[in-house]
């Protein structure tokens, strides 16, 4: 919609019937200009309420993703593509210190300011309460059905969360209302997750709150979403889950991100969506094959490391582009490595670790050195990571009192250049 | 004893020019060799073509060598060029690392 001006009201009129006004045409005309007037600044409130509304929404949603290599997760979120769409559906993840991720999508209901409000609230609230709840779906949506009814809660909410191990893929769930978790194994059949489902989060709370169990089967395609997603006016529900099964298992087998797009793309094509939506999804990968590497931290050791890099990935299947994002990602971590770890000790180790996990390559680079502050003694730190955070899919280095390690993800599928 | 990763070899077509071209792997074992050899070219002609065709790795402490001749462009110093194939680790790593802005890239020649 285009953007309304600001309304002076006047005598715009086409009206021509007769040459001059009368007194009485001219009181009319101006009301009605005032009228009009005023409704036309009301519409543009609500249109500035929008936009922000959606700013709001996008400052609201998490920055980051967590994962795993054995569990790529994607989130999308899109605004609805009418007026005063906007608001209310959340994603996050979370972890647990027993390496456990949880991944929940949240819907409060409303199209309004409040209703994003309430939206960052909870979805803060749950971020927080995962850090104090055990690795369970239904303990971490009993904490968060708490807070939504107290004075910083909502009216009407629904969300639901899974709860995934990325090392054997045992996984639970738990849904407040929310529409079901999809779940899409290799060769099988989309499966709706059910069983563990209660009444909207702020309704009245009955015993103890229901958890599914299973375990994930390697290449699992596990997907939440919101009712914007599989929702359409005058049709029922199931019909869109229906639609969206059918969407699943034509993107199957394409890296995670091209499943997230693929799913809001082909499930909002030539539909007037009026909702907003979020999808968040997320495929078990354990690794297929394990390559470990253990080096001196020395720089003379860098090109014998690629030539037992590149045969492996060879082995593998990667392909060659890919190979060398590869050898350039791994490159920069073990020279960080030499560099900001061991800067004086000839004696230090670097471990590398490479996974093939079918849809992609993890590579990770651990060392056991006390990093320098970066800047202080390298001009060109920056510059590797920025360079690891190109070629790679994803890159995550965290540091402890122990050493630093640098993970990172490359998908057999090419990488888009810029 | 570690085998040479890279070599450079250097040709002067006219009076002005230089063409060092880079083979093999260039890391943080031989980067710095790598810049005392440009660095030596970079006096000796106006004119310094660094060809990273036949080059097979190259990662941030080439970049580095390369930004210490981009540098000398920018101030004037010499005229640089740098010929690397768009669709390769080198010429991708040049847009990765932005040095190609303000520095001259060319497609190798055919029968280069």
């Amino acid at each position: 919609m285009a953007r309304v001006g600001s309304w002076r009201p006047g005598l715009g009129t086409n009206h021509v019937v007769r040459p001059l006004y009368t007194d009485d045409d001219l009181r009319v005309l101006t009301e009605t200009a005032q009228r009009a007037g005023a409704l036309l600044a009301a519409a543009r409130l609500h249109e500035d309420e929008h936009h922000l509304s959606v700013r709001l929404q996008q400052a609201l949603l998490p920055s980051e993703l967590l994962w795993h290599p054995n569990l790529v997760v994607e989130a999308r979120y899109q605004v609805g593509g009418t007026l005063l769409e906007a608001g209310g559906d959340w994603y996050d993840t979370f972890e647990w210190p027993d390496g456990r991720l949880g991944v929940m999508v949240g819907d409060v209901v409303g199209h309004s300011l409040e209703s994003v409000a309430a939206m960052g609230r909870l979805r803060a609230a749950a971020a927080a309460l995962a850090t104090c709840t055990d690795p369970s779906p239904a303990a971490l949506m009993d904490a968060l059905a708490d807070f939504a009814r107290g004075p910083d809660g909502t009216d009407y909410a629904t969300a639901t969360c899974v709860v995934v191990d990325p090392r054997s893929g045992a996984l639970a769930w738990t849904s407040a209302g929310h529409p079901p978790v999809v779940l899409l194994a290799p060769g099988g059949q989309p499966v709706r997750l059910k069983g563990a489902t209660t009444a909207p989060l702020v309704a009245g709370r009955e015993g103890e709150r229901p958890e599914g169990h299973l375990v994930l089967e390697p290449g699992s395609l596990v997907v939440l979403y919101s009712d914007g997603l599989v929702e359409r006016r005058r049709e029922r529900l199931h019909a869109g889950l229906l639609r969206l099964e059918g969407v699943m298992e034509g993107v199957r087998d394409a890296p995670i991100a091209e499943v997230a797009d693929g799913l809001i793309r082909q499930l909002t094509e030539g539909s007037q969506t009026s909702d907003d939506i979020v999808v968040a999804c997320f495929r078990f990968t354990p690794p297929l094959g394990n390559h470990r590497i253990t080096i001196p931290a020395a720089a003379e050791q860098l090109g014998g490391l690629r030539r037992d890099v590149l045969a492996w990935l060879g082995e593998q299947g990667m392909p060659r582009p890919r190979q060398a994002d590869v050898l350039l990602g791994l490159g920069e971590a073990c020279t960080n490595a030499i560099e900001h770890a061991y800067p004086q000790q000839p004696l230090g180790r670097i471990d590398v670790d490479l996974a093939n996990h079918g849809h992609h390559v993890s590579v990770a680079v651990h060392d056991r050195g006390a990093w320098r502050p970066s800047g202080q003694h390298s001009r060109f730190g920056g510059r590797g990571t920025s360079i690891m955070q190109e070629v790679s899919d994803r890159f995550g280095r965290t540091t402890t009192a122990a050493g630093t390690s640098v993970a990172m993800t490359f998908d057999f599928a090419p990488r888009e250049r810029g | 004893v570690s085998e040479r990763l890279a070599r450079v070899s250097l040709s002067r077509p006219d009076e002005r020019t230089i063409v060092a071209t880079v083979r093999g792997e260039v890391d943080a074992s031989n980067a710095d060799e790598l810049d005392e050899v440009l660095d030596a070219a970079a006096r000796e002609a106006r004119r310094l073509v660094v060809d990273l065709t036949s080059v097979d790795y190259l990662d941030s402490h080439g970049v580095r060598v390369l930004q210490h001749l981009a540098d000398r462009h920018h101030a004037g110093g010499i005229e640089l060029t740098l010929v690397a194939r768009r669709e390769s680790l080198a010429g991708d790593l040049l847009a990765i690392t932005n040095l190609a802005a303000g520095v001259p890239v060319e497609e190798p020649s055919e029968q280069s």
